[in-house]
């Protein structure tokens, strides 16, 4: 027996805005904080590994910043598919359930090879 | 312009770039985000020649970069989408399964492919594209009588799934290899093969954009090629106009600037096609 979709929808619905809006606010502060470092020039930037990305966040490096933004994009629709998973598992929907898990592993082993 | 010049997986060869620089991104990004949303196809239609021809980006930085701001989009206009429950959430879990594979495996051949075949392949994909477009808007969303209401979306059923999940594949090799988001082949495909009504089509395609959209770019990710600097003003700048473009599309006749529009595109395949041959017809500097 299906539960009623109403709550996942919306659970779903403020799960995608909060997450788009987090990484948007970081790209925006990291931007600013860049053009305040210098008006004039900004430093190129790259992307960092996991280990550089969380030491330079403590100082509130710009670069940091836009790095962990675009990660946290990257991460929007991946937290999507653990809350479908989750969801469909505890409902004893197991096949899509499963399916989500199967989506799950191939993306953490993407992320897993990019991080690398 | 002569700053933005493709070196190595950078893009500009100084180490850094002006607020000046910044802000055109921005712009340009907010440009596209508003034809993307006003014509009601994806930004990475316009974004990726516009950042290679325009920019000089590399085709695979700009693909990188283009599957990034899908990501975004794609995941805003989902949560409208799941809000008022017309996407068939359990019909997107099945079909992503195969666009997520999809979109890995067009992503690693892209890596293996040269930026002539990646310009050659995009003309092909702007020539449909502009094809599409220019076709009479009754011909697309034919609506059937027996069909499900929008209200029904959970209940949607899986007709023809192979044939669905082989197309979601083939969609998925398309994102990856372009930096599109497939829904040009998913929302006929699934209208038109398994059945299902138009919106719910539209509103599922867009849910499943932003996974597949992930396992692509992080592909890219992993080889370098997303150049953080020319993606943060991007992103930002798509959101902001892809918002004004679907305000704006219901004031200004969006037909007329289709039409309009099918043709730039088709110049825009010329000059990739062009470049595809060695033939440099567009300089900036």
């Amino acid at each position: 027996m299906k539960r009623t979709s109403e709550q996942l929808n919306v659970l779903l619905a403020r799960l995608l805005v909060g997450w788009i809006w987090g990484s948007l606010s970081l790209l925006t502060a990291g931007l600013i904080l860049a053009v305040r470092e210098d008006p004039r020039y900004i430093r190129r930037m790259i992307l960092l590994p996991p280990a550089t990305l969380f030491s330079h966040l403590k100082d509130l490096h710009p670069e940091a910043l836009v790095n962990l933004g675009l990660l946290l994009i990257v991460l929007t629709p991946i937290a999507r598919v653990v809350t479908l998973a989750v969801y469909f598992l505890t409902g004893r929907e197991r096949m899509y359930g499963l399916l989500s898990l199967i989506t799950l592993f191939l993306l953490l082993s993407d992320l897993f090879a990019a991080l690398r | 312009m002569a700053r933005f010049v493709a070196r190595g997986r950078g893009l500009w060869p100084e180490s850094t770039v002006t607020i000046g620089e910044l802000l055109l991104i921005f712009l340009c990004g907010t440009g596209v985000g508003a034809l993307g949303s006003l014509l009601g196809i994806g930004g990475g239609l316009i974004m990726v020649p516009f950042l290679h021809l325009l920019f000089h980006a590399p085709f695979r930085t700009a693909i990188g970069i283009s599957l990034l701001s899908i990501i975004a989009t794609a995941s805003g206009a989902a949560s409208v989408y799941t809000r008022h429950g017309t996407v068939a959430i359990r019909l997107g879990i099945v079909l992503e399964l195969a666009t997520v594979t999809g979109g890995i495996t067009g992503g690693v051949i892209a890596g293996r492919l040269s930026e002539q075949i990646l310009s050659f392949l995009f003309a092909l994909l702007l020539i449909f594209t502009a094809g599409t477009m220019m076709r009479a808007p009754q011909d697309r969303a034919v609506e059937r009588p027996n069909e499900p209401h929008e209200e029904q979306a959970d209940t949607i059923g899986m007709r023809n799934l192979p044939l669905g999940l082989g197309g979601s594949f083939v969609a998925g090799i398309s994102a990856g290899l372009l930096g599109i988001g497939g829904g040009v082949i998913k929302v006929p495909l699934m209208h038109e093969v398994m059945g299902v009504p138009f919106k719910i089509a539209t509103a599922t395609s867009t849910f499943m954009m932003g996974v597949t959209a992930t396992a692509t770019a992080l592909v890219y990710y992993a080889r370098g090629d997303i150049d953080p600097l020319l993606a943060a003003p991007m992103i930002l700048g798509i959101l902001l106009g892809a918002n004004a473009g679907a305000r704006l599309a219901r004031r200004l006749p969006t037909r007329a600037l289709k039409l309009g529009f099918a043709a730039v595109l088709l110049y825009i395949a010329l000059l990739l096609l062009l470049r595809s041959w060695g033939v440099s017809a567009f300089r900036w500097r």
